[in-house]
């Protein structure tokens, strides 16, 4: 078998190895045939089609025409691939007749320097994810010691101010008539001051325990009665003093539903507590308590300025107070809808709340009725479980 | 170690990174651990991809594709190494300058986390300037340094022998590929510098650097 010459046998291994766009046009520019490459970078689909059209043009600038015409030029132009990525090749028309031979080459420089720089810069993000989860680790780390210092800071304290409290009551009741009415003023406002002190410790316990992820629920089997009355009592109590009517909307208050009582009456007092604060005097505090389908819903309305939707928005973050007026100027710690958000969350349930600026505020709280107790004691007398 | 090994390198050479992450998946699940997965499936598996490449039986890019699945894979398993007791102990780790191989720092830097220390891994092409600012700022209890490319030695050299003089008193560990054909007298010749020939090595001898009290 005769050997093949030289000069075709190399001309073919570049036409056909070698990564070199060669594009055989007809004197209309129609494409004729692709090489093996430039098949596989611009698809079988451009043979019979005019190759203007995997060129990328967006001001008109690509000249066909200098390209069909004898000369030593090279151009860069830009290439739509079968994948759809545009790219740049180097291309020089060679014409024969009425038939021109595109060949192109790939910017070898520029796509070297990119692949490089793709390598290094995953390089540098998979190094940087490693800080990241590091840094978030630790940050984990210290927020557990933070929650631990709260929580025994807060059991400490929680102690002596009980013992103000009580003392302080003692010596109201047991001493109070035999007093200077001044100095009596001077008890209850010690009185005040450490009840709130207590409030705040408490809610810094509740925030221990649930963000170190140990709040447990005390599930049992209960009415709806049962959860809400205790609540509704002492939301008057707070009422009565500014002349805030609280009242009971639709109760479905026989229903037995299985919760941790304890821990929604938590959530009711401070919803029907936030309600009463900011009502004016003379208004109004709504609760409607019913069952729907397997959720009981909870909703805690007042009359008072409503949210914006910024202010919802922080609404629920700790200590993320926001800025409506409290008629009587009350204090808050900030904590007390981030707790019951996850009291009722360790439901299984939801809370939101529904208000425009101006026209009062809605608080809903569902839960499911069912944790799947079994069939226990009589309503009323289920233990905590 | 963990079962897979030659399914584990089929996977990767075929660039079948989900495939991959399911072997590793249930060698976890076989209880085994994130030490077992390093040393039996991503280390022999980039060390045979490697010896692959030399002997022209893979290309630049089947390799570059292997090391970014196994680094991507590390990238998934670390978070559980930083949550785990550590000790009041702290290394840097770094791949010198123009050296932009960084697995098996990585590793490294993974290992010294699986026994206790915190370490923080500064990656590949560390310049020496920013090596030298960053262990001024930590103050780390050692430093170790990855090497894979016999040819970068030189530049190696140049940042133990500045890490020396500036820091007269601190250990460090040099270690890679690179040494795989034998130790280099020079880098060996630097007070205070140890060069290991391994995993095993490097984990017998850290209690030597660990910090007293």
């Amino acid at each position: 078998m005769a050997s093949e010459p030289f000069n075709e046998a190399l001309v073919r291994h570049l036409r056909d190895f070698v990564p070199l766009l060669v594009v055989d046009l007809d004197a209309g520019g129609i494409v004729r045939d692709l090489n093996a490459y430039a098949r596989v970078v611009l698809g079988d689909r451009l043979v019979g089609r005019p190759f203007s059209e995997v060129v990328v043009d967006f001001v008109g600038g690509f000249d066909l025409a200098a390209l069909l015409t004898p000369s030593e030029g090279v151009y860069k132009i830009d290439l739509v691939t079968a994948s759809l990525a545009p790219e740049t090749y180097f291309v020089r028309g060679l014409v024969n007749g009425s038939t021109t031979v595109l060949v192109g080459h790939p910017d070898f420089a520029g796509t070297e320097r990119l692949r490089d720089e793709v390598l290094g810069l995953n390089r540098q993000l998979s190094t940087l994810g490693r800080q990241v989860q590091k840094a978030n680790a630790e940050l984990r780390e210290l927020n557990e010691l933070k929650t631990r210092f709260l929580g025994m800071a807060a059991h400490d304290l929680r102690r002596p101010i009980g013992a103000v409290i009580t003392y302080t009551e003692f010596v109201r009741d047991e001493a109070g008539e035999a007093m200077d009415p001044e100095h009596v003023g001077f008890l209850d406002t010690v009185l005040t001051i450490a009840l709130g002190m207590k409030r705040l410790v408490d809610d810094f316990l509740d925030v221990a325990v649930i963000e170190s992820g140990k709040l447990r629920l005390q599930i049992g089997r209960v009415s709806v009665e049962q959860v809400i009355q205790p609540a509704i009592d002492l939301a008057r109590l707070a009422g009565h003093r500014k002349s805030i009517e609280v009242v009971t909307d639709r109760i479905d208050g026989d229903i037995l539903v299985e919760v941790d009582a304890e821990r929604l009456q938590q959530v009711l007092v401070n919803l029907l507590g936030n309600a009463v604060e900011h009502s004016p005097p003379g208004g109004r505090v709504t609760l409607d308590a019913r069952c729907d389908g397997d959720r009981l819903v909870l909703a805690v309305s007042d009359q008072g300025n409503g949210l914006t939707a910024d202010q919802q928005a922080r609404l629920f973050a700790p200590f993320g107070v926001v800025g409506t007026q409290k008629t009587a100027a009350e204090r808050s710690t900030g904590l007390g809808l981030v707790i019951a958000r996850k009291i009722v969350d360790a439901h299984g349930g939801g809370l939101r709340v529904e208000s425009e600026a101006g026209a009062g505020a809605t608080f809903v709280v569902e839960v499911p009725v069912s944790h799947g107790l079994r069939e226990g004691p009589a309503p009323g007398s289920s233990p905590p479980q | 170690m963990p079962d897979g090994l030659p399914a584990y390198l089929d996977a990767l050479l075929g660039g079948r990174r989900v495939e991959c992450m399911a072997i590793v998946e249930r060698a976890l699940a076989a209880n085994a651990r994130l030490r077992d997965v390093y040393l039996g499936l991503f280390q022999p598996a980039l060390y045979s991809v490697g010896d692959l490449w030399e002997r022209n039986r893979v290309t630049v890019a089947t390799e570059h594709l292997a090391t970014s699945i196994v680094e991507t894979q590390m990238s998934l398993l670390e978070a559980g190494l930083f949550d785990a007791p550590h000790k009041n102990a702290t290394a840097v780790v770094a791949c010198s300058a123009n050296e932009h191989h960084q697995i098996g720092g990585r590793m490294i830097a993974d290992a010294f986390e699986w026994n206790g220390w915190h370490a923080d891994f500064l990656g590949a092409n560390t310049p020496e300037d920013a090596l030298l600012a960053y262990l001024a700022d930590r103050t780390p209890n050692v430093v170790a340094l990855s090497l894979s490319v016999a040819f970068n030695i030189d530049r190696l050299l140049h940042t133990v022998e500045a890490i020396r003089i500036r820091f007269p008193s601190l250990p460090i560990l040099v270690g890679g590929q690179a040494f795989r054909w034998g130790r280099c007298a020079a880098v060996e010749a630097v007070p205070g510098v140890t060069v290991l020939a391994g995993l095993d090595e490097f984990e017998r001898r850290l209690p030597e650097w660990e910090p007293h009290g």
